[in-house]
């Protein structure tokens, strides 16, 4: 029931996976909670209110694609509404 | 442009009521990091991999905590303006609608009859199930301090005592909170760019040859 594309194949609405992602890297998980807490900075810091909603909505942004990436079924599911 | 940057009337005669959007900011930071704290708690305690759905959850939960936190962080300079309150309230209705959504999206995938959901149950309902209710609930309640801005959202908020300290103190839990899922999920997704669907284990320890 549940799609069990494991993280070896390309699944998603948006994003697929290539071949060339072979070169060690943060993940999108691990690269999205570091966006969190540079926005965490620029807020307690200070910053400026454009670069904390530039941040804030770069995150939000990403955090959206990557919920995407892990819909591989429909929304619907096949039930009845 | 002038009108949400003014001060918001109604509140100077009752000093003790119009710092209660000030104190719910506190609150609304410090809850929604100690969600993601209990989430934390299952992971280590109960060694429970939050899966891909749940790690996107925390995400949003901590949007919302960083909303509020603009409302705290404007308070401990001793003043708040409206468009303040509105930038701050308006990024947590956004994440927690995010969270929301996600959450019904999981909560879906598990709903036939015999399904037993991913993870175990806790106090009778799933995480995922009591995020849905939580984000919802949150919705509410950013409706309803909105609908008493005119008591409720002083301009000027003391920058001493109990103020400033517990202020202080919710931004920084929000930030150790960031940095300890930062730490988690790197461990469990290693240098893979997705986490898996159902994680049974922290890839990172296995890529860099640590276990086997």
């Amino acid at each position: 029931m549940v799609p069990s594309v494991g993280f070896g194949l390309p699944s998603g609405v948006l994003l697929r996976r290539t071949a060339a992602c072979s070169v060690a890297s943060a993940g999108m998980d691990t690269l999205i909670f570091g966006g969190l807490l540079a926005t965490w900075l620029v807020l307690y810091r200070q910053r400026g209110r454009t670069l904390l909603l530039v941040g804030w909505w770069v995150v939000f942004g990403a955090v959206a694609l990557l919920l995407s990436h892990h819909i591989t079924s429909s929304l619907g599911l096949g039930l009845s509404y | 442009m002038a009108s949400t940057t003014a001060a918001l009337r109604g509140a100077e005669g009752a000093p003790l009521l119009g710092k209660v959007q000030y104190w719910f900011a506190c609150l609304f930071a410090v809850g929604w990091t100690g969600i993601v704290c209990a989430g934390l708690g299952v992971q280590f305690i109960s060694w429970d991999y939050p899966c891909p759905l749940c790690v996107v959850q925390r995400m949003f939960m901590l949007l919302a905590a960083l909303g509020a936190g603009v409302i705290v962080r404007k308070g401990m300079t001793g003043s708040i303006s409206g468009r303040d309150y509105m930038m701050g309230w308006g990024l947590s209705l956004v994440a927690c609608i995010g969270g929301g959504f996600t959450a019904w999206r999981q909560t879906m995938l598990h709903i036939l009859p015999g399904d037993k959901g991913y993870g175990d149950p806790v106090l009778g309902l799933h995480m995922y199930v009591w995020a849905w209710i939580l984000f919802m609930a949150s919705v509410v309640a950013i409706g309803i301090v909105m609908a008493l801005a005119h008591l409720t959202a002083d301009r000027e908020i003391p920058t001493s005592g109990a103020y400033w300290i517990l202020g202080r103190t919710a931004l920084w839990f929000v930030g150790l909170i960031i940095a300890v899922n930062l730490v988690a999920v790197f461990f469990e997704e290693g240098f893979n760019w997705f986490l898996p669907d159902d994680p049974t284990r922290y890839e990172f320890f296995y890529q860099v040859g640590i276990l086997d």
